[in-house]
């Protein structure tokens, strides 16, 4: 393989995981940039949305869509009990930020093991058939339809996203919300609401990441917090709440990787993604985007 | 009987990490998923220092010392800024610690781990089986005198004056980060001790022993006897150590019962701080607003 044809495959390579990572990443950044809370719990969520997705296309056999839909519903559903049973509750006591992790820690490890309990520690994976065959066979590049479509749904989930959150009504309450909570309940927006929908949306986008995981590198139960630990890099490196900020880092992050495992061996990924961590906390602690505290 | 020692010996070791860590989450307001790694950098230093025939002293304050400065380097960035960044690190950490000591096979051995180190003596002497549960229990009883007198010092009361309000204390003209990368600092150190204490007793170490599920288990020790109190963390510890004991007489297959007791502990947590925030031994907090 000549350079640029290498070059050309790392990136294509790196993007499709980065596009992953931004998606993650955007479910677990919305509750942080909405009331400050640090939702570790989302890696749990996107491991019972892609178990929930495995056993409806693997076992029961429906089709993809409806799965998609299954899983979006028992992402959702999990997402709002945990808002209301947990976040909501434990600020209404008046918890401070450690109570919050811990409680967030705990329903993550909950998750993982029940998921563990049920299915076992092997993990899952599904089939993508055709859509892993390079579209250009014959030129050495490894584009295929796979990475298209996930880079294309990504997309065009952050531009509905981002289009609800500038224009929508509930989207403009959201950041008045997250602008200045109190004056925003004193104005008379139902912030328990508002925090509700936010949760229902981040819980959501956990569906398509999950199939991503499912239809590339599978999912393991193992792998929530390295899972969340991703999600809340980007999250970091993007800029708090910032769209553009996860999408691009997602990218940086990605590609990154796909260098390191091409040049190194896989296990040091890890490294560069810590490294990023520690160069954007030193340099610029707010992020790509985020604005400076 | 030997069984019972083991216990106690564990326990003692989890209650030096778990008093550790309460520096950070108790009296710092800093919360770390990190425990683990300098629980293990005490471990390696001491595997690999003790198989170059150095005394076990000299091998456990060169390890506390590697996880001192180790710490303070990986914290520096996130102690100047408040917010989720320190945990999020020390997350990352954690990550890159256990990818480390299962890669790098000439140092760590890898996943198999190194095998064959010596029992703990001091200055010569070397302890029975009862003895080290003693001496275990004592020096994790020193550790806990020496951090309730430091509570009320000024380097004590800074770090609660910066864990009840930050903004406050840098405002009196305290430097934070400073008091924050101390805290980091002398906690490992503690962590790296009783790290080097579990090498000895198990005799044996690897990746394992110090991957993150270990640093969960330290914050729930911590969570459970009530952060901040730092007697409740060791109490907890010897509960702790003991329960997964009671959960042996329930009819669990080998395949399940490791993470039945995982789930046991993940309950725990969400029960601990949702329905006594403060800890077994914690005070009722008095209401603010």
């Amino acid at each position: 393989m000549d350079q640029s044809t290498l070059l050309i495959n790392l990136l294509t390579d790196g993007i499709t995981t980065g596009a992953l990572y931004a998606l993650v990443a955007i479910g677990f950044s919305l509750l942080w940039w909405l009331g400050g809370i640090i939702h570790l719990a989302h890696g749990g969520v996107i491991i019972a949305a892609g178990y929930a997705g495995y056993v409806a296309v693997g076992l029961w056999g429906l089709p993809l869509w409806l799965s998609l839909l299954w899983a979006m519903g028992v992402a959702v559903i999990l997402g709002l009990l945990i808002q209301h049973f947990a976040y909501h509750k434990m600020l209404e006591r008046g918890a401070g930020e450690m109570g919050m992790l811990t409680i967030s820690l705990g329903i993550l490890i909950c998750l993982e093991y029940i998921v563990t309990l049920i299915f076992g520690p092997e993990g899952v994976m599904l089939d993508s058939f055709s859509l892993r065959t390079p579209i250009f066979p014959t030129s050495g590049y490894i584009l295929d339809s796979f990475s298209l479509i996930v880079v294309g749904a990504v997309l065009l989930i952050f531009l509905a996203l981002f289009l609800f959150i500038k224009y929508a009504q509930t989207g403009k309450q959201m950041r008045a919300v997250a602008e200045n909570t109190d004056l925003s309940l004193a104005l008379g927006i139902s912030t328990g609401r508002i925090a509700m929908v936010v949760a229902a949306v981040a819980a959501a986008l956990a569906a398509p990441a999950s199939f991503v995981y499912l239809y590339s590198r599978g999912l393991e139960p193992y792998e929530v917090i390295h899972i969340v630990l991703m999600a809340a890099i980007v999250a970091i490196i993007g800029g708090r709440g910032s769209l553009p900020g996860a999408l691009l880092a997602g990218m940086i992050v990605g590609v990154a990787e796909s260098i390191m495992v091409w040049f190194f061996a896989a296990g040091w990924r890890e490294f560069m993604t810590f490294t990023l961590l520690y160069v954007v906390l030193l340099f610029r602690p707010w992020g790509l985007f985020g604005k400076p505290r | 009987m030997d069984y019972v020692l083991y216990l106690v010996t564990t326990a003692a070791i989890f209650g030096m990490l778990a008093l550790s860590l309460d520096i950070l989450v108790g009296l710092a307001g800093l919360m770390s998923l990190a425990s683990a790694v300098f629980f293990g950098i005490g471990a390696y230093s001491t595997a690999l220092l003790m198989g170059q025939g150095f005394s076990p002293l000299f091998c456990q304050i060169v390890g506390m010392m590697v996880a001192a400065v180790a710490s303070m380097l990986i914290a520096f960035p996130a102690v100047r800024i408040k917010g989720i960044y320190f945990l999020i690190i020390t997350i990352a950490v954690q990550m890159v610690f256990t990818v480390l000591v299962q890669n790098w096979r000439e140092v760590t051995g890898g996943d198999a781990g190194i095998p064959g180190i010596a029992p703990y003596t001091l200055l010569g002497y070397a302890f029975s089986k009862t003895g080290f549960a003693i001496f275990t229990m004592a020096v994790a009883l020193l550790i806990l005198v020496f951090l309730l007198r430091l509570t009320s010092t000024p380097f004590g009361t800074l770090l609660q004056a910066i864990r009840d309000d930050e903004l406050g204390a840098a405002s009196l003209g305290k430097n934070v980060a400073r008091a924050k990368l101390a805290a980091v600092a002398l906690s490992s150190a503690i962590a790296a001790a009783a790290g080097s204490f579990f090498a000895h007793y198990s005799g044996y170490i690897d990746p394992l022993s110090f991957d993150v599920g270990v640093s969960i288990f330290t914050l729930l020790i911590v969570m459970f006897g009530g952060a901040g109190t730092l007697y409740g963390p060791l109490v907890a510890a010897v509960i702790l150590c003991f329960l997964p004991e009671l959960l042996k007489f329930l009819p669990l297959s080998a395949t399940t019962a490791a993470p039945a007791r995982q789930l046991v502990y993940g309950v725990l947590l969400v029960s601990v701080v949702y329905f006594r925030p403060q800890g077994l031994f914690g005070r009722t907090p008095t209401k603010k607003k």
